[in-house]
């Protein structure tokens, strides 16, 4: 077996705050394939976004190590972490914050071609950065432009434009269609398929929208309070999730068919803040399941055939009886 | 007669480069314990819409330019101020997105209940706080007598918004106006939430208006769908019929772009192009740059709304 792109061991990150710290995450585990989609799932404050920046240490992590393209990105110096990140880009979130409103369309696309020495002359630079805007399904007519003339769904574009710019490998794209319309999101996915089939990306697809993940990962790796609690293929994790966090995330999904009005799994409480977690099983408080050995002993997320992995003490293929 | 009945409510917005119809001619209707949903993308005028049925649009620059919100036989577009005021949070309440800025951190969450149920009911402060603690219970909260006397920021998210729900709830209104209430909230608290606003339309008969972009929301929750497209009313349908046989073309292509959590298809369906902005709207059917069925007949008028059979009424030339 070939090694993966991307092999993430125990990553963790503590937030040092007043009596204390936060284990926004801790010790998670995954690897990515070349050309594959996986996809980070979980609630606000799982640890998604921090594990999405740690990869390209936009955070520094505590511990762990990131080994992309055969070396370990954690003992890498500036200059040498800056190489490596060329083939390693980030989409954020928000559209209108990540572009700098100042900038033309074609500074802000150029710019890690700028960054990298990637073009000789200012023809080849105008020419690599109209070749990308038409990948994007934009225009040459919109180099001159300034991001506020354009709509999210656009601006979105030009964000991954601007990601693709340096030819990566891998892109992580931190809830890249959240902030837009349904209609545009649809455009957006389906870009993000074409362009992954053309340059064969990978993508870590950090989302909360179980049916956009459902239909653009290969792999879905599921997060609760800072720990990986489920991983498996996307086919497996929809039809036969094991962990009773994942059983009860799917089944809160509401589903646009009104003849399909479910009876739930409600899960009681919230999640807890990350500040003050519970010990054992962290999801133990809320879990249907719970029996006194999750509230001592970690569970270890262990294969239960295939490749899947769950880390519960009771894990099966059946959803949780309600 | 109907709790409320909007009859083509047209609300524009005076702005320095020229009238934006932000609400144009929508009529609609809400019977006591139904649910009405009403979606559409951003901009497309739904929360102008909600806004407008308690008079609480910005004005200036908005202005209820024509037509009628008769709420309970009384109409409240040419309602008096001191009436308005005795409506509102009283007998039609609303229920806003984000949590954290419709409620007053320098306050308790009781303090805030009471102070509603004070200012409507001239309850002295011992009933009016027992009132809140009441209400703080009805809408699932674990500990009331704690929570009432916690400050929001103490509170988790969906907490927050169940205190919310609960200041919308302290006067018993006949009328709950929510706009997009669980869209700031994670999917486990969002199923906890719709739950809670399933039981109180069945228990306490509140007819329920939910503003929301999501349909898997709109699916789960309401009676009836209004489906709105850049001010205007295109398509209107009882839940079901809407989710079966959507007829116009933009529902169509709106439900069809929503990825499926059972089957996987290699791409989405899409819309092409994006809404229009509002100072550039087309002539004749708005939605004609991006409708596949596009006729001459739509760039020149705007489609009636018509009954298309089913119960749905849809706004299409394609379906005259």
């Amino acid at each position: 077996m070939t090694a993966p792109l991307l092999a993430v061991q125990g990553l963790t990150k503590h937030f040092p705050i007043a009596g204390g710290q936060v284990k926004a995450v801790d010790g998670v585990s995954f690897d990515v394939a070349a050309g594959e989609t996986l996809a980070l799932v979980g609630e606000s404050g799982c640890g998604k976004s921090t594990t999405g920046r740690m990869l390209l240490r936009l955070t520094e992590p505590t511990a762990g190590s990131i080994v992309f393209g055969g070396v370990d990105l954690l003992g890498l110096g500036r200059s040498d972490l800056r190489r490596r990140r060329r083939e390693l880009q980030i989409v954020f979130q928000d559209p209108y914050a990540s572009l700098s409103p100042r900038n033309r369309v074609e500074d802000i696309i150029a710019e890690p071609l700028d960054v990298h020495g990637l073009c000789a002359t200012r023809e080849e630079r105008r020419n690599r950065v109209i070749e990308l805007l038409r990948l994007v399904g934009l225009d040459a007519i919109h180099l001159r432009r300034h991001p506020f003339e354009f709509s999210g769904g656009q601006r979105q574009r030009i964000a991954i434009a601007r990601a693709l710019a340096p030819q990566p490998r891998l892109i992580v794209a931190d809830e890249p269609v959240s902030a837009l319309d349904v209609s545009v999101q649809a455009q957006v996915v389906n870009l993000m398929q074409d362009l992954q089939e053309k340059f064969g990306l990978a993508y870590v697809f950090i989302s909360h929208d179980l049916a956009v993940v459902r239909h653009i990962a290969h792999r879905v790796a599921v997060m609760y309070l800072g720990r990986l609690v489920e991983i498996a293929s996307t086919e497996t994790l929809f039809s036969a999730p094991h962990h009773p966090y994942t059983q009860a995330l799917l089944s809160a999904a509401p589903v646009p068919d009104p003849e399909r009005r479910r009876s739930r799994i409600v899960l009681t409480g919230d999640v807890p803040s990350p500040a003050s977690v519970p010990g054992g099983c962290h999801f133990h408080p809320r879990c249907p399941l719970a029996q006194p050995v999750c509230r001592d002993t970690v569970p270890a997320l262990r294969d239960v055939g295939g490749g899947h992995r769950a880390a519960c003490h009771f894990a099966k293929p059946f959803p949780i009886p309600i | 007669m109907s709790l409320l009945e909007v009859n083509d409510l047209r609300v524009h917005l005076f702005t320095d480069r020229g009238v934006i119809k932000a609400v144009d001619g929508v009529s609609f209707a809400v019977e006591a314990g139904r649910s009405l949903g009403i979606v559409g993308e951003s901009g497309c005028g739904k929360t102008m819409t909600a806004l407008s049925l308690m008079r609480l649009i910005p004005q200036p620059p908005a202005r209820i330019v024509s037509g009628s919100i008769r709420f309970d036989g009384e109409d409240v577009a040419t309602m008096a101020p001191d009436r308005l005021r005795a409506l509102r949070g009283n007998r039609i309440a609303m229920i806003y997105q984000d949590p954290m800025t419709s409620l007053n951190p320098v306050f308790t969450v009781g303090e805030q209940i009471a102070e509603a149920v004070r200012l409507h009911r001239r309850d002295g402060r011992t009933a009016a706080w027992a009132r809140a603690v009441e209400v703080l219970r009805l809408v699932g909260i674990p500990d009331p007598d704690r929570v009432a006397r916690s400050y929001p920021h103490q509170l988790s998210g969906g907490m927050r918004q169940r205190a919310v729900i609960g200041i919308a709830l302290a006067c018993d209104p006949k009328l709950l106006i929510a706009d997009e209430p669980t869209t700031a909230l994670d999917v486990t608290i969002q199923a906890q939430i719709l739950e809670l606003l399933r039981r109180l339309q069945g228990e306490l008969g509140t007819g329920i208006i939910l503003i929301t972009h999501d349909l898997g929301v709109i699916a789960d929750l309401v009676d009836d769908v209004i489906v709105m497209y850049a001010g205007k009313l295109v398509e209107h349908a009882p839940v079901r019929q809407l989710f079966a046989a959507p007829r116009h073309p933009y529902t169509n292509g709106l439900l069809r772009s929503v990825p499926s959590l059972e089957t996987r298809e290699r791409r989405l369906q899409t819309i092409d192009g994006t809404v229009p902005p509002a100072h550039a709207m087309p002539n004749g059917c708005r939605f004609n740059p991006r409708c596949t069925l596009v006729q001459d007949i739509c760039h020149a008028q705007e489609p009636p709304l018509n009954d298309v059979g089913g119960g749905t009424q849809a706004a299409c030339w394609a379906l005259v």
